[in-house]
């Protein structure tokens, strides 16, 4: 591990190396809120937003990509399409860096997913922490989420007028070696460092009744409670909760043919347990029919089924599906009444 | 951590060839297709499926209808109820599908060696379940009485009728019929199929049941088998969800915390049975 800093007025030569090499993605305004697109100009890079709307982690499992490219009437004539290009994540908050970890340990999971594997491993990830809560729905302080330890190749922390640098694997160790707007940390850096740590770590606080690790036991035993029915009232299956969630991976498949009828391609589009035809069969049994079954779904997965399955949590507590929640249903509010008071 | 891709590898989304033998009418709306790889053999266990492709239409997960210890091909009953089915029922010899699989866990043959086993199943239940009926009357001397109970909505309904009538001659199985609605000829059982177990006698130490039908059928099936002392844990049961992608990964089968097309569709019913959306 190396520590660096880099001048804020040096982030421009930071933006312009990066581009060189790959193509950048970072934080950008989209009218009064943020999004990660790709940095065609230093001027566009906001690198102190609060959230963004969807979490950088999509851009390793695009909303549509090609798996393969087919010709109808000739199934020899498959190819599979890996799209992959070199791609640095900047800026990325602790808490998405941790949705990307729980991304890599599920599509690493036999089978293991090629199309997201080969994207992540061109993937470098610049980590930024953050100062402050960015929303009044974020549970990173509760989830731990608010500083990660690994998952990233740099890590930056806003020092006021210029970032504290960490590197955490060898490819970050090489990315400072060819970028010389970085220099070495002295110990005033450092000593500046723990000030901003301390002013970070009393800004945090809990939103939970209880403790997190009760969350999964807590979950099971309120299988059946009324509180699934009254929020399956209030939902009304808009999916986007899982859209803009961090660790949401469910998919489909559809086929698009060209215009010519013949050549096409098959692609895989993000898909949400929240719809109602999500779970129907040939048959037309419908296994999750009710918004309550399938809110109760989505929370099982994200702290009960992940935390059988890889013992841990799959909610990294960024506040998005609460914030983003056209009926105002709140994650903390779900888990407080299942924590009890 | 994140896994580092192989230098080579099988793409888990292409599908291979797979050129329909011939196609055989079963009912108004189911037809049996026989299906030979270009490369090699499925290799699959009973109860298994494959991911029919067809370009331009999308992927439907089938159940293989055919036994594994049968030659390079396979066999595969559609019923026609979509998209992709109602394509496929247009097909005929010499057309060629693609096929992904075989994916499951497939039967555990090997829990049933030496014990009676009664096969139960409704409607299209017999499609996949036919693949574990016919393996073990290929290895007939390995079991001690096969019993199967066979319910369909209507007599027109029934699938493979000349086999069944087969596969009960010489006494090699014991063959229990019933329809819901009858139809003119029909002189068997009518009822559900839980009054076909009045006709049967069990052993209850030495069973082995199997349950395959509509999602219906489950608990009442269950009730009855455990009403005449099988153990839970001699209790398998197919389950029918929608496997996508067939890797574990979509979704849409989960069953609680389960991956149907992964960790089932075969499962015993004393592993299930605390599954809330199993059963």
């Amino acid at each position: 591990m190396k520590t660096l800093v880099l001048s804020k007025l040096d982030v421009p030569v930071l933006v312009r190396e990066l581009q060189s090499t790959a193509r950048l993605i970072g934080p950008k305004r989209k009218d009064i809120q943020f999004v990660f697109d790709e940095i065609h100009d230093p001027e566009e890079l906001v690198l102190d937003y609060t959230t963004t709307i969807l979490p950088p982690g999509r851009q390793l499992f695009p909303n549509k990509e090609t798996l393969l490219t087919f010709r109808r009437n000739d199934v020899a004539a498959t190819r599979e399409v890996v799209e992959a290009e070199p791609t640095v994540l900047l800026g990325v908050h602790p808490c998405d860096v941790q949705g990307i970890n729980i991304l890599d340990e599920v599509f690493s999971d036999s089978p293991y997913d090629a199309n997201y594997l080969a994207r992540r491993a061109k993937t470098t990830i610049i980590a930024l922490e953050c100062a402050r809560p960015c929303s009044a729905y974020n549970l990173c302080f509760d989830k731990g989420t608010y500083r990660v330890e690994w998952g990233y190749d740099l890590l930056l922390v806003d020092l006021g007028d210029r970032y504290f640098i960490f590197t955490r694997t060898a490819a970050g160790d090489a990315m400072v070696e060819n970028l010389k707007c970085m220099k070495p940390a002295t110990p005033a850096d450092r000593e500046a460092l723990g000030k901003v740590r301390e002013m970070q770590s009393a800004s945090f606080k809990p939103r939970l009744s209880g403790p997190v690790n009760r969350l999964p036991s807590a979950l099971k035993d309120a299988y059946d409670d009324l509180l699934w029915d009254a929020i399956g009232r209030r939902c009304l299956s808009c999916q986007t909760c899982t859209m803009v969630c961090p660790t949401c991976y469910c998919f489909d498949v559809r086929d698009d043919v060209a215009f010519d009828l013949n050549e096409g391609k098959r692609c895989r589009l993000w898909d949400s347990c929240q719809s109602n035809e999500f779970a129907i069969v040939a048959g037309g049994e419908n296994f999750r029919p009710k918004a309550s079954q399938r809110t109760r779904h989505r929370l099982f997965k994200k702290e009960v089924f992940q935390f059988e399955k890889y013992g841990r949590s799959a909610c990294v507590g960024c506040g998005r599906c609460s914030a983003q929640c056209v009926a105002s249903i709140h994650l903390t509010d779900m888990y407080n009444q299942v924590l009890g008071g | 951590m994140i896994t580092t891709l192989p230098a080579t590898r099988k793409s888990l989304f292409v599908p291979e060839p797979g050129r329909i033998l011939s196609v055989e009418k079963l009912t108004a709306n189911e037809r049996l297709f026989k299906i030979a790889l270009d490369k090699r053999s499925l290799g699959h266990k009973p109860c298994q499926f494959v991911e029919v492709s067809i370009a331009g239409i999308g992927e439907a997960p089938i159940s293989i209808t055919s036994s594994p210890t049968s030659d390079n091909t396979f066999e595969l009953c559609v019923r026609q109820v979509g998209k992709l089915t109602g394509v496929m029922h247009q097909m005929g010899p010499g057309e060629v599908l693609g096929i992904r699989g075989p994916y499951g866990n497939g039967f555990p043959v090997e829990k049933i060696a030496g014990k009676d086993v009664l096969f139960i199943c409704g409607g299209l239940g017999l499609a996949p379940l036919r693949s574990l009926i016919l393996y073990c009357l290929e290895n007939r001397s390995s079991y001690r009485r096969l019993v199967t109970l066979y319910g369909t909505k209507r007599p027109s309904d029934r699938l493979y009728a000349k086999e069944l009538a087969a596969w009960a001659k010489d006494g090699r199985m014991e063959l229990h019929e019933t329809v819901d609605i009858p139809e003119d000829g029909w002189t068997g059982n009518t009822g559900v199929i839980t009054t076909l177990f009045n006709r049967i006698s069990v052993d209850p130490l030495e069973t082995v049941a199997v349950v395959v039908g509509p999602p219906v059928m489950y608990k009442f099936a269950v009730l009855e088998l455990l009403q005449r002392g099988i153990m839970e844990s001699r209790i398998f049961m197919s389950l029918e969800r929608r496997m996508r992608c067939g890797l574990g990964k979509c979704g849409h089968c989960q069953m609680n915390g389960i991956y149907v097309c992964q960790e089932g569709p075969v499962f015993c019913y004393s592993d299930v049975k605390k599954v809330r959306e199993a059963l």
